[in-house]
């Protein structure tokens, strides 16, 4: 008897408390399972366009700016940083550039285990509901899967933080 | 009947199981309801003005905090917002209790449902909260919604039931993307679409409740918004050329149908209002969509007119045969 007078109540209130479950559950438990093997290598303080870095043959190399380049190249030289990102324990570390060309790198977008990173979405605020997210945020993304990256990017100057340079293989 | 001789029948058929006590309590709340102003019956001009001069006191608090933002200390801005979303509210509380004031006490509990949530965002703000995230705004919604369901539970107005399930889609929308932040797997506009749809069907499930208890006149304030942002959003997940659904295109007729048969079913014009005004919206899509080049328009537009003047004839004979009565 309570069921059935009631049901309508439960079914009403209930469909928006699974989907919030749902979306809680889509966003933290496949992470759970599904484990990126491979690091990358990234710099912070370039623009995309910007090739003073690039990997060539699984190597990195550094392009000195030319001087025919729009941009004041004497800005920009000394902010520009190398970091290696551990993808198990999610933290950044700085490294020299003499380290990170030891590295073998593989450039692609896409890991060999099929993983990419990428910005953000920026939710912005609608009447009165509120931003969620900012595109200065990145995630590692794979499998249906988006992971959170722990990057610092506050002192980053540039629309995009982060400039990919390429996974690291060994 | 004196008042012995009912409380004498009531005991005696409950020692015969022939009546339960939530019929003697909801048999009891029958007689305090309808002592009360009903919220959306009998909505006369005098109503209309009590919440356009809600919405224009409401607009005036923001407009003044907005202009002398730099000039007012914390103090003065929380008291002009929450204070007097506070004193609103009570004012509300007490004219409701006179029936002579009739819906005067609806527009004070309209200017406190506007003036608190801005309100508290102007504390946090004060306090040195970022108010404008979702995170914050969660948690805004979440005191307002505990707030509304607790004047319910002790005032029995179905304008907090209102105000409640406002508040309540509000946390949903603010808290769902709280979870998501700036998530790239959760595509923005397509998620927006689900939610909006899943509320949707949440209001009629709440209204078929509604309908059956004494806050009926909710009823078709929730079948009327339940069935604009389920058919809203199912229209919008269809997409338009080149990027359409075509699974959401195709079952759309079919959503549309289920939605008139509810209204023949339930007995709600605000069913055959949404469900006629969307099927009368995706004729003119699907046409535009995928007849106007092959076709051309004027042969469409003469094919749509047709087509409406049916949909319309359908809706006014279903209107005439099973829901005029009411």
């Amino acid at each position: 008897m309570f069921h059935k007078k009631h049901l309508s109540l439960i079914l009403g209130f209930s469909i928006p408390i699974v989907m919030i479950i749902f979306v809680a559950a889509s966003i933290y438990i496949p992470g759970l399972f599904v484990h990126p093997k491979f690091n990358f290598l990234y710099t912070t303080n370039q623009y995309y366009y910007d090739n003073r870095y690039i990997v060539n043959n699984g190597r990195l190399i550094y392009n000195p700016p030319s001087s025919d380049q729009y941009y004041d190249s004497s800005q920009v030289s000394g902010l520009t940083e190398l970091y290696l990102h551990n993808v198990i324990t999610n933290e950044s570390t700085q490294i020299s550039y003499e380290q990170a060309q030891d590295l073998q790198l593989d450039s692609s977008t896409e890991s060999p285990d099929g993983f990419k990173v990428e910005n953000g979405n920026e939710s912005s605020g609608f009447l009165f509901f509120g931003y969620s997210g900012d595109d200065s945020s990145e995630y590692l993304v794979g499998h249906n899967v988006s992971k959170k990256l722990n990057i610092n990017t506050d002192t980053s100057t540039y629309d995009y933080p982060i400039h990919f340079l390429g996974w690291v293989i060994q | 009947m004196d008042k012995h001789e009912v409380l004498l029948s009531i005991t005696k058929l409950s020692a015969s199981n022939l009546v339960t006590k939530d019929e003697v309590i909801e048999a009891f709340e029958g007689g305090q309801s309808k002592r009360a102003p009903s919220l959306t019956n009998n909505v006369g001009l005098s109503e209309v003005l009590y919440f356009i001069g809600a919405l224009i006191v409401f607009i005036g608090i923001a407009v003044l905090i907005g202009q002398n933002w730099s000039t007012l200390n914390s103090f003065t801005k929380i008291l002009a917002t929450l204070g007097f979303g506070v004193v609103a509210y009570f004012v509300g509380v007490l004219l409701n209790k006179e029936e002579k004031y009739g819906g005067l006490g609806f527009a004070f509990h309209l200017i406190a449902a506007l003036a608190i949530p801005l309100g508290l965002g102007v504390t946090f703000n004060q306090a040195g909260f970022d108010a404008t995230s979702s995170g914050m705004q969660s948690l805004i919604a979440a005191i307002l919604f505990a707030m509304y369901i607790s004047s319910y539970f002790v005032f029995k107005r179905s304008i907090f039931t209102f105000f409640s399930i406002a508040y309540a889609t509000w946390f949903f929308f603010v808290f769902t993307n709280f979870l998501i932040g700036s998530n790239p797997t959760f595509s923005t506009a397509d998620f927006y679409e689900y939610r909006v749809l899943f509320v949707g069907i949440s209001y009629i499930f709440l209204g078929l409740y509604l309908s059956s208890t004494l806050q009926k006149d909710l009823t078709e304030v929730l079948y009327g918004s339940g069935s604009l942002f389920f058919l809203g959003a199912a229209l919008a997940l269809g997409g338009w050329k080149p990027s359409q659904n075509y699974v959401w295109e195709l079952i759309y007729p079919g959503l549309i149908f289920v939605v008139l048969y509810l209204s023949v079913y339930l007995k709600s014009k605000s069913f055959l209002t949404f469900g006629t005004l969307f099927l009368m919206i995706y004729i003119l899509k699907i046409t535009g969509e995928y007849f106007s080049e092959t076709l051309g328009w004027p042969i469409s537009l003469m094919f749509c007119g047709i087509a409406l003047i049916g949909v319309g004839y359908y809706a006014f004979t279903l209107n005439k045969k099973y829901l005029s009565m009411k």
